[in-house]
């Protein structure tokens, strides 16, 4: 039943035409209508991220088309079906479908551990098992649960716009088999006594590839498996990652309103206030030295890999870092914090330093800059 | 990992996987605020308004059934209290303990405070900070997690993964809990915690903290925390001024055994918790049923309630716990009870599986006002066994069927049973009215007691829920009850200690700054309290322009309110040994006439702790005994702010006190509790006093005073006169 689905997926795959000219058409009608909930850049704003890897209701050329044409209920995504034409709803689902790159339609199928005792893990081993749980994952990549015990199966599409050569890089232990395309690429026995292991480059056009992974997971406190996918030339795809269990990822963009952000990003120290101004400059403030560390221009905060179960991930700051953003705010040498305070588009910071009480205000200036004032 | 917890699997035939809702109560669920990743704190207003914050850093409000942001943006907090007094929260985030004010009452928060951020924080991901819990002074208590990863660790010899310790102290004061009275103050309580979780404040102001099973705890257990006590996880004491980082890795479990307090009450692995959360005290008067003024907690991973009661036994607190709920959503960690008397829960149960399966929930018990449930109502020490209480009557007599077991104190993950034994039951009594148990067991120290009442019915045939209470049994029932200390009206909230508690831990010996650099001269605008400044003509400045200490206690002709003290003083040597303790040159000052800074020869002089040099008499001991020996100068110097009282006459703001004893820090902005021998009395300013008192012979000299010297504008610089600070950690 398992790859009959997956062959009607491909099917649909194969049928959809995406031409050149649907997908103008949907550049045009994105740039009317969808970029005032989506962003310009497709990278969200009232409405989720079109281009990163969580997809709530899926992210198959069939699922998409059926979010824009259908809406989401309890949303403000309507029915577009009311609106535009039935080609107008391809344009836009070819134009946003053109716009990924990496693993999609993550399904991935859990199988008992036993079944696979002494075979070399092979896809046709599949054929005749039943799985023990499916799922269509909103994260484009694949996961377990905590002391998982069993077989991992991820089956998914890589979309490809630089061709060129790929391999795979595994970490984590526990048998491995990888299928690129129906071709095994990588493979790892830790079962034999003598590990035996390969690892094979293999090219890849651009458009989209079939994808497989099996994995027998070592039961652990938390999955200890990761695949990523490399391109030589550098960069790669995470396959795997620490699921969201259930929630949306979240961002904490710039407002109408100043707004003071404490959250651990990597690099700054742990006590660092984030100042996000209305004109989407971020200063991250030391308390403790009186300074302005950094800066950054069209910025946001991601604090979705910090959402995973313990949030041992930072989150990070998206934006264009601005040279030249240190400075000393205040002077003395010991600080300590008062309060802030966020009137309208500004913040506004008390703190003692060396025991008197000091303030000052943080104002947005032009488009990527911002003024203090005492 | 997993062998034992299979194992415990096939020996504990009680495990009970299955929702047990006690009669007379049930469980409701609340729609959770949008995008609500966990809710790791709740805490209600007097009106009625339900505030939680999420593990993503929101604050949100619930007035009738709706939702409304109040706050955002904050990193990771992990608690939430509502201090009416000021109309303000107060949340525990990772950073910093912060208080949100709403200054224009629209709703949302207007200023986010900073009231301590003194504790460090590596950015580790399990350097929580959880709480804060309030005393009825109004002052906060919050915890703070050690880290999983990290360099500072304590492995007691053993290679690390294999018993050798995990959890890292890498930044000051985590593994401790403080308390911090206004903004500004930080006041490091007690160490030894590893992931303190769980913090809760009694109705008599005594701290309580939960702790789970891991490296040095052997299982998740309830402390009563008293100030100055050490809970059992060594990478904490190097906060302490008597302990390096080399100091604590050279030494071993036996070593830190000695000093140790252990817990009040085991919390059974499995059975009853293995990742508790906050305590919390039934003081609904009966709305909650028939279990008033017991302790109820949640547990993260066993998604129950627990109930626990403790009692005193020879000084110190034990006591029992037992399952009272179960089959909650998620995994409870904080807990706050309703005007109508319900128990409502945050529960999380991301990161450590809750066997409720939810990522999060917020749910209330309720009870109907009547149905009494039957359950094991407490549990007791008698001289020779126990007496176990039911909620009701009960039916045909069942014999409890005892066992116990102890635990290692070591450095690896846990402990296992240690000699688990049936114990012979003999006596068995049951009271007239049928509600209470009680039978003769072989009491042995530093055990668990397992009491186990299989097919128990009521006069009903109505089975237990949980049939098994267990009982942590450090001490037996001495022979004679220890006296209780004098009463001066005042209580050391949120300390645990009595008056001069002869078991409170005494202050580490460190070395004096010299007197060269402590014997500051008289500023231009200080008053020198020479002769003609005091009353007492039994007191004459000699040749020396020493003042020794005469007959009665001496005053100075003026009176002061807020002021910036300096004095030396100096022991007359005594090979006398009946001349020690106490009685070693003893004197005093008295701020005010009223409140006592003690004045006595602790170099090598043992005494009870809050009778030290430089204690504030009976209350607070000094951080660090820093005396030097008779026959040598030392010296005092004392920033006061004066206690301010309201028009009624009751106490608006205590008398706070800085000080240091020979250049060394000895009291950190110290709230004081009221007068050396009784409460706070409605005074203006007063005289500085110095005390007469029996013992060998005391003299004075270089007596200063800058009057009317402000407080709080002059604490940062004057924390900086002597340019260091024994007892900040490394």
């Amino acid at each position: 039943m398992i790859s009959t689905r997956f062959k009607q997926l491909l099917f649909l795959l194969c049928s959809v035409q995406v031409t050149l000219g649907s997908i103008e058409r949907g550049q045009q009608l994105y740039n009317q209508v969808c970029f005032n909930c989506h962003g310009p850049q497709l990278d969200g704003g009232i409405g989720p991220s079109l281009i990163d890897a969580y997809w709530k209701h899926g992210d198959s050329p069939e699922a998409i088309l059926q979010s824009i044409s259908k809406g989401i209920t309890g949303t403000e995504m309507i029915a577009y079906n009311l609106a535009f034409s039935e080609h107008d709803l391809v344009a836009l689902r070819d134009f946003v479908l053109e716009k990924q790159e990496g693993n999609r339609q993550s399904l991935r199928s859990l199988y008992p551990r036993n079944y696979f005792k002494g075979k070399r893990l092979h896809p046709d081993l599949f054929d005749s098992v039943e799985s023990t749980g499916q799922a269509l994952l909103p994260e484009n990549f694949f996961y377990v649960g905590r002391m998982f015990d069993g077989i991992l199966r991820g089956q998914s599409k890589l979309y490809i716009k630089s061709p060129g050569t790929y391999r795979m890089g595994i970490g984590g232990g526990g048998r491995t088999s990888v299928w690129v395309n129906g071709e095994e690429v990588h493979y790892t026995n830790d079962e034999a006594k003598k590990s035996t292991h390969f690892n094979k480059d293999f090219f890849l056009d651009a458009g989209v590839h079939d994808l497989e992974i099996l994995h027998e997971e070592k039961t652990s406190h938390a999955m200890k498996f990761r695949a990523r996918l490399q391109n030589i030339k550098g960069g790669h795809w995470m396959l795997t990652g620490r699921s969201l269990e259930g929630n949306a990822p979240k961002i904490i963009r710039p407002g109408s309103q100043a707004k003071v952000v404490r959250k651990w990003i990597d690099g700054l120290p742990p006590r660092t206030l984030l100042l996000l101004l209305p004109n989407e400059v971020m200063l991250a403030y030391d308390a403790e030295s009186g300074k302005i560390l950094k800066g950054w221009e069209a910025s946001l905060v991601d604090q979705t890999p910090s959402l995973d179960s313990r949030s041992q991930m930072q989150s990070e700051i998206k934006g264009k870092e601005l040279p030249g953003m240190q400075k000393t705010i205040l002077e003395g040498k010991n600080f300590s914090l008062l309060h802030y305070e966020t009137p309208g588009d500004s913040v506004t910071i008390a703190t003692l330093v060396d025991g008197t009480p000091q303030s000052f205000t943080v104002s947005p200036k032009g488009v990527n800059s911002y003024k203090i004032s005492y | 990992m997993i062998k034992q917890y299979l194992l415990l699997l096939c020996c504990l035939p009680h495990l009970l996987l299955e929702a047990k809702i006690p009669d007379g109560y049930k469980i409701e669920t609340v729609p959770l605020p949008r995008g609500s990743v966990s809710v790791l704190g709740l805490c209600h207003k007097p009106d009625g308004t339900l505030a939680v914050c999420t593990w993503e850093g929101e604050v949100w409000e619930r007035k009738g059934t709706s939702w409304s942001k109040f706050a955002e943006n904050l990193m990771e907090p992990n608690g939430i209290y509502y201090d009416a007094k000021e109309d303000a929260y107060y949340v525990a985030q990772k950073p910093e303990l912060t208080r949100l004010l709403d200054i224009n009452k629209d709703g949302i928060c207007d200023r986010y405070e900073c009231v301590t951020d003194a504790f460090g924080i590596s950015g580790e991901y399990h350097e929580y900070h959880f709480g804060p819990v309030v005393d009825s002074l109004g002052r906060k208590y919050a915890s703070l997690n050690l880290g999983a990863r990290g360099e500072f660790i304590v492995p007691d010899n053993k290679p690390q993964g294999v018993g050798g310790g995990n959890m890292s102290y890498n930044a000051p004061w985590r593994g401790w809990v403080y308390r911090s009275d206004r903004r500004g103050h930080f006041q490091p309580l007690a160490s030894g915690f590893r992931s303190p979780c769980g913090i809760g404040m009694s109705p008599e102001d005594e701290l309580f903290i939960t702790d789970n099973q891991g490296d040095w705890v052997a299982d998740c257990a309830l402390y009563h925390v008293r100030e100055g006590n050490f809970y059992g996880h060594p990478a904490s004491l190097p906060a302490r001024p008597d302990f390096t980082k080399e100091k604590v890795q050279s030494m071993t479990a036996k070593d830190f055994e000695k000093m140790r307090t252990p817990p009040a009450v085991w919390l059974v692995r499995e059975t009853i918790a293995n990742s508790p959360g906050s305590p919390i005290w039934d003081t609904t008067g009966g709305k909650f049923g028939p279990f008033q003024n017991q302790i109820f907690v949640g547990d993260q991973r066993q998604s129950n309630y627990f109930r626990c009661g403790v009692e005193k036994v020879d000084g110190e607190y034990q006591g029992w716990c037992v399952d009272f709920l179960r089959g909650l959503e998620s995994g409870p960690v904080k807990m706050s009870f309703d005007p109508q008397g319900r128990l409502w829960s945050a529960q999380v149960g991301r990161g450590w599986f809750s066997k409720g399966g939810k990522r999060t929930s917020i749910q209330y018990a309720e009870w109907d006002g009547k149905t009494i449930p039957f359950a094991i109502h407490s549990a007791s020490l008698n001289k020779t066994g126990f007496s176990v209480k039911f909620t009701e009557r009960i039916g045909k007599k069942i014999t409890p069927v005892v066992s116990s077991w102890k635990y290692h104190y070591y450095s690896t993950y846990g402990s296992p049973r240690v000699d688990e034994r049936n114990m012979a039951v003999q006596n068995y009594g049951l009271s007239k009215d049928r509600m209470t148990v009680t039978f003769d067991v072989p009491l042995e120290t530093n055990r668990i007691y397992a009491i186990h009442f299989p097919a128990q019915l009521n006069t009903k045939a109505k089975p237990l829920d949980f049939d098994t209470i267990y009982y942590t049994l450090n001490k037996i029932q001495p022979a004679r009850t220890p006296r209780a200390g004098r009463d001066v009206g005042w209580k050391l909230a949120g300390s645990s200690w009595n008056r001069n508690d002869k078991n409170r831990p005494l202050p580490p010996v460190v070395p004096p700054l010299s007197i060269e650099k402590c014997t500051l001269p008289p500023p231009q605008r200080a008053t020198l309290l020479n002769a003609s400044q005091w009353t007492n003509p039994n007191w004459k400045f000699n040749e020396e322009e020493a003042m020794p200490r005469g007959k009665g206690n001496n005053t100075t002709v003026k009176a002061y309110g807020d002021g910036r003290i300096h004095l030396e003083f100096r022991f007359d040597p005594s090979d006398k040994p009946e001349w020690k303790g106490q009685l070693y040159g003893n004197s005093g000052i008295l701020l005010m006439s009223a409140y006592e800074m003690q004045v006595v020869n602790s170099f090598q002089n043992p005494t009870f702790a809050d009778g030290t040099c430089g204690a504030i008499y009976g209350q607070h001991p000094p951080l660090v005994n820093a005396s030097r020996k008779p026959g040598e100068w030392q010296s005092y110097d004392i920033l006061m702010k004066a206690p301010i009282f309201r028009s009624d006459g009751k106490l608006k703001e205590p008398l706070r006190v800085t000080a240091f004893h020979n250049g060394v820090l000895i009291h950190d902005d110290v709230w004081v509790y009221g007068e050396v021998g009784g409460p706070y009395k409605k005074h203006g300013k007063r005289p500085l006093m110095i005390q007469d008192h029996k013992g060998t012979g005391v003299s004075f000299r270089n007596l200063w005073i800058i009057e009317d010297f402000p407080y709080d504008i002059n604490l940062p610089l004057f924390r900086n006169t002597f340019s260091s600070q024994v007892g900040s950690p490394i």
